[in-house]
């Protein structure tokens, strides 16, 4: 009985370790003191001042706001320099990540290991330090830390019906969402609205429409702009986004990257081949459930191509054309498909680790935790040699 | 609710199936319609002064959906000196496809392709013109192809592949026909071709050094096979329209593939891209066949697999330096290791080996009934003696038909062996094996060895008179040998003349390790020829990195004699010799996971498939990530947008040859012809002239001459005689008074046909044997031997 406790406890232990390990390993140029300058930085911290100066609204970015930017203004103000200001930012936004990730995994799987191997490649997928650190976009980073929430409440009315709390969490997740980035705002209430059709819960649509009510002002913004461009002070360009996307080879890639593109990355492609293997080879299904996260990953990864006939799809109207020009690049949507695989790949390696072979069941999880770690403390190295401090 | 499952997927597929054949029948009924032709009026004069970039010479050409020829009529003056191309903002990204036609003073017309994939109406033809040149440019004639529809007819068979593919292995996995192993392995497998292919999914292709070199050998072999050539011996479209004898120098086999990709409509990089994946996946396949039946191992065979595809020699070959012809030889490097092992360790007297009915401990269906051949008890095929010439016939054919160079390599290394080896050589048996190897070899390929050792022999190449060129100063650094990291492409420059490559860290560690067992006498045991294999490996491994090294003497070996001089001099770069240097070291490696395993050392296993596996993804995914960010990559859809001219070393030139004047020309009369029509199609000519004077003359064609020119009267059979012109084109004496038609063209001679047929023959004749063999093999009982 003792034993069992202990062991217990041990596996708490082990079990709470690699969430610090995943939470750091995907945080370090945090700990640089500086910023790194490159990517967006500059536009991040023309934003700060902005908020500082009570713009909720962005001028460089006009249907964004500079909301998510208040814990570096109050940090600033209260004496600490820009780098450090950053570096607590960026360490209050990634563990918000890895609870945000852990909370919403552990209610899709319910196992711990795979809740584990889930959030781990959420935190360390390769898109999503490039997100946070080489392109420095602020405003997708937290929204990459709020879509798990609202991923996870909006689970938890698919498996029980409306509840107040899943839909409080779902409306204000999307509303935070839509405040850090408008773009991911219409991306997850997409994803959002189609899993609410998919699964036929239609009481879903209450807290998205809930959060659409609480980005009001985002949302007006956002929809005068697609219908009539705004009134000509936002100073959107018009572009094409066809042909800058994904080539096939470029979604495997792991220590670099062409410009604007990561790749998977060695973990999260250990995951997916893994449920590949155990597939075919071992014929174990993936479960019903998943297949909604299995479309959802293969239908962001054709439109994140460069294949994809985006220019076809902004001949429907303007308002299309505005909306594919918002979005800049199809890079983004390979970042959503990122979210999604994580749940096969995790699921792989969970079934992987119910099987006999012992190299199986031990190897194949410690290595491609040990991938998944290593590609992003690799990542964040590479950057903080490559990008010289801001001046 | 499995069986519904399944009868549900099977329907689907029923269904998927159905639909392709319908669009196939579709596109067979367009291919049928007759193509249509539109003609644009044009009559534009640009003075030599004016230069421009980008300017719209015509617009509002309306197309539909198709792949065209376009023949833009021009006439200039200078060579290179502008271009045309079209293009079409209106259609979506990659809807048109071209890279246009640079202008010639020889020509007067352009005759490039371009892939239109939507409707327009505003289909622009845009000219750029350089100062100092006059240019003309007149009537657009567009005519459509059928090859939109071949293209989507070789998707659809494709498509209909796989579906077919998939419901076959359904069907050997419902009927457990594979084992749990087996399905590991082709799981592996294709992991392996994917990761090896990545390079090649990029939608462009990775330029190396040699990259337009070996594209204008694929666009060379296609052009060939339009020309009427088969096999293709000259290039018809090389060096300007002059013709190169790269396809007698320089054997074009596999290359036939991308070709007949070009010749269904495919661009030049779906072309290239194509052949690399289909390179890739055949080493996979070659290399786990041989390591697999070395081992007797399947999942020993999966790991050297990987390790030879992804080894960065390779990687460095195929993709770095884009050097084909030594990354497709490296395929078959495995094949001619697997026999010479075969030949030298197998029991001469055994016979077919007695299946003994214990198959590896699985009661599974599959393996209570053996596939085509007796098992081993790991569950390998094992088949007698008399078999053991076949891998190496398969292998020497393979690197004679893919690189000369590494066939040297090649040759050097089974001289060595053979030396060594000397009193098994001698052997009856042995010695009837190896010359049945070389036997068939030779046979496979006495179609390419006859015209090569033809001219080699009768005509000046250039090819001759460079072995003046050291190569020591290029050999490696010893420290690069062990690297690990390598990251390739724009600012890691190469160090003083050596190339930055290796042969990896991982292989390194395996030299070590296997020494250390060696020298530390675990490996005395005598008569198991697995231990020989290991220490040859480190033998050759160890001996072939140092030969790779600036250390090694070649400078001072090159001054032997003229033939050393010349020999060594043809190996340009020492690094060659990693490609043969990765295969031991690889099966060093296999060797290693088999000792392991005998001895029971199960954390040696795991240790050696966590290297494996370490140095597969750090190492080899590592550098492709960084060629793929750092290397130029370009996107060519037709040969014209590269132009003609490039010939590398022009080894394949005769000797004192002038390239740069070989451009596109009309034919040069002399003294007294008079030339009336004259009309050039590939290599072939017709023209008819008139020699007015009362002394032969000649016309000179803008043909390079190699032997095989055929010049003839039709009407009357009458051969007039060929020489080498000023320049080394082609010359056609005419006699004096002559009047009338003249055809020219290349022929090849007659014992090269026969050659040929002796090839063609050799290759039927094999696989005739093959199917009987495998019949009789069914045809006894459930494919059991009586051991003799």
């Amino acid at each position: 009985m003792e034993a069992n406790t202990e062991n217990i406890k041990k596996s708490n232990l082990i079990n709470r370790a690699m969430y610090v390990i995943i939470w750091l390993s995907a945080s370090l140029p945090a700990f640089c003191g500086y910023l790194m300058d490159g990517g967006e930085i500059r536009e991040w911290i023309a934003r700060v001042e902005e908020l500082k100066g009570g713009a909720f609204f962005s001028q460089l970015s006009p249907l964004d706001s500079n909301l998510w930017l208040l814990p570096m203004v109050l940090l600033c103000r209260a004496g600490l320099s820009l780098g450090i200001a950053y570096g607590i930012f960026v360490l209050l936004l990634q563990s918000a990540a890895t609870f945000c990730a852990k909370l919403l995994f552990s209610r899709l799987f319910g196992e711990r290991e795979q809740t584990l191997f889930a959030t781990l490649f959420y935190v360390t997928c390769p898109y999503h330090i490039y997100v946070c650190f080489d392109l420095g976009d602020w405003g997708k980073a937290v929204a990459w830390t709020l879509t798990p929430l609202a991923a996870w409440g909006m689970a938890g009315i698919v498996r029980k019906g409306f509840g107040w709390l899943d839909s409080v969490v779902v409306a204000l997740a999307m509303a935070g969402i839509g405040y850090a980035d408008c773009r991911m705002f219409l991306v997850a209430a997409g994803v959002l609205f189609l899993g609410i059709l998919w699964y036929r819960k239609f009481v879903g649509f209450f807290p998205l429409l809930l959060g659409a009510i609480l980005y009001g002002p985002g949302l007006i913004r956002l929809i005068v702009y697609l219908f009539t461009g705004g009134d000509g002070s936002y100073q959107l360009s018009l572009q094409s986004i066809a042909g800058s996307g994904y080539a096939l080879g470029q979604f495997f890639s792991s220590y670099v990257y062409a410009e604007g593109r990561p790749g998977l990355g060695l973990g999260l492609l250990g995951g997916i081949l893994l449920s590949l293997w155990l597939r075919f080879a071992r014929n174990v299904r993936l479960p019903k459930k998943a297949d909604f996260c299995v479309f959802f990953a293969v239908l962001f990864l054709l439109m994140s191509s460069w294949r994809f006939p985006w220019d076809v799809i902004s001949r429907i109207g303007v308002p299309v054309l505005r909306l594919v020009s918002l979005m800049e690049t199809p890079a983004v949507f390979f970042g959503c498909a990122c979210m999604f695989l994580s749940v096969p790949a995790a699921w792989g390696v969970g079934e992987a680790m119910k099987q006999e072979s012992k190299y199986v069941r031990v190897g194949a999880p410690l290595l491609i935790f040990a991938a998944s770690i290593a590609i992003a403390v690799f990542l964040c190295n590479s950057l903080t040699y490559i990008r010289m401090p801001l001046s | 609710m499995d069986k519904r499952k399944t009868g549900c997927s099977n329907n689907w597929k029923k269904l998927a199936c159905l639909c392709i054949v319908i669009l196939m029948g579709f596109c067979a009924v367009q291919m049928l319609r007759p193509n249509r032709q539109y003609t644009y009026a044009g009559d534009m004069e640009f003075p030599a002064e004016e230069a421009f970039n980008g300017l719209v010479a015509m617009d509002g050409i309306a197309l539909p959906m198709g792949v065209y020829e376009a023949s833009l009529e021009y006439r200039t003056d200078v060579d290179l000196g502008g271009r045309c191309t079209l293009q079409d903002g209106t259609v979506f990204t990659g809807g048109l496809l071209t890279n246009g036609e640079h202008f010639y003073s020889g020509l007067d017309r352009t005759s490039f392709r371009f892939w239109l994939f939507e409707d327009t109406e505003a289909l622009q033809l845009v000219l750029e013109h350089e100062a100092g040149s006059s240019l003309w440019v007149g009537d657009l004639v567009i005519t459509e192809t059928d090859q939109l529809w071949t293209i989507f007819l070789t998707f659809l068979s494709f498509a209909l592949f796989l579906i077919l593919g998939s419901v076959l292995i359904q069907r050997k996995l419902r009927k457990g026909l594979l084992c749990r192993e087996q399905r590991d392995v082709l799981f592996g497998l294709a992991v392996i071709a994917g990761m090896a292919s990545i390079p090649f999914l990029l939608g462009t292709s990775v330029s190396g050094a040699d990259f337009t070199y070996h594209l204008q050998r694929i666009e060379g072999v296609k052009d060939g096979l339009l020309s009427g050539q088969f096999p293709v011996r000259l290039e018809p479209e090389w060096v300007h329209g002059h013709g190169y004898a790269d396809g007698v120098f320089y054997c074009n086999a596999l290359l036939l593939f991308p070709a007949i990709l070009r010749l269904l409509g495919f661009t030049v990089t779906d072309s290239y891209n194509c052949y690399g994946i289909a390179m890739n996946i055949l080493t996979v396949g070659i290399s786990y066949y041989c390591f697999s039946r070395i081992f007797k191992n399947r999942i020993t065979g999966l790991m050297c697999s990987g390790l030879y595809t992804l080894s960065i020699p390779r990687i460095y070959k195929l993709v770095i330096t884009s050097a084909v012809g030594e990354g497709s030889a490296i395929t078959f490097f495995p094949l001619i290791l697997y026999g010479l092992y075969r030949i030298f360790t197998e029991d001469p007297r055994s016979g077919a080996v007695l299946s003994d009915g214990h198959l590896g401990g699985s009661n599974s269906l599959a393996e209570s009934k053996s596939l085509v051949e007796p098992k081993s008890e790991s569950g390998i095929s094992v088949s007698g003696y008399e078999t053991t010439w076949i891998p190496l016939a398969f292998g020497l054919t393979g690197v004679l038909q893919t690189h000369v160079l590494s066939c040297e390599i090649t040759a050097f290394l089974i001289i060595v062996i053979c030396l060594l080896c000397i009193r098994k050589v001698f052997q009856k048996a042995v010695f009837w094996e190896l010359f049945k190897a070389a036997f068939v070899a030779v046979v496979f390929s006495l179609w390419y060895i006859v015209p090569f050792l033809d001219y080699y022999l009768t005509e000046d190449m250039h090819i001759k008179h460079v072995s003046a060129r050291t190569i020591q100063e290029r050999g490696l650094y010893i420290t690069q040998l062990a690297s690990h990291f390598i990251s390739y492409g724009t600012g890691t420059a190469d160090l003083g003349g050596a190339n930055s490559l290796g042969i990896g860290l991982v292989l390194v560690v395996v030299f070590f390790v296997v020494c250390i067992l060696w020298f530390g006498g675990k490996l005395r045991e005598k008569g198991e020829p697995i231990l020989l294999l290991g220490k040859a490996s480190v033998v050759f491994g160890g001996g072939l990195m140092l030969m790779s090294l600036n250390l090694f003497p070649w400078d001072w070996i090159q001054s032997w004699n003229r033939i050393v001089a010349s020999l060594v001099s043809s190996i340009q770069f020492p690094n060659r010799f990693l490609g043969w240097a990765a295969a031991f070291l690889v099966t060093a490696f296999g060797f290693c996971l088999w000792y392991c395993q005998r001895n029971g050392e199960r954390l040696g296993y795991v240790l050696m498939v966590v290297l494996c596996l370490a140095g597969i993804t750090t190492s080899s995914l590592y550098l492709m990530d960084y060629v793929i960010k750092n290397q130029q990559q370009f996107q060519l859809y037709n040969e014209e947008g590269m132009g003609f001219g490039y010939i590398s070393g022009a080894e394949y030139l005769i000797e004192g040859t002038n390239e740069e004047t070989l451009y596109y020309k009309g034919p040069i009369a002399g003294n007294g012809v008079r030339v009336e029509r004259y009309a050039k199609e590939y290599l072939n000519v017709e023209m008819t002239c008139a020699n007015l004077s009362q002394e032969e003359s000649y016309v000179e064609l803008p043909l390079l001459h190699y032997k095989g020119y055929r010049a003839y009267v039709p009407e009357t059979g009458e051969e007039l005689t060929v020489q080498k012109g000023a320049n080394n084109v082609v010359q056609v004496r005419i006699p004096a008074t002559f009047t009338g038609t003249v055809k020219v063209g290349f022929q090849s001679p007659f014992y090269w046909r026969i050659a040929e047929f002796v090839s063609g023959t050799g290759w039927i004749l094999m696989g005739i044997c093959y199917l009987w063999k495998k019949r009789k093999f069914y045809g006894s009982e459930h494919g059991k031997y009586q051991k003799v």
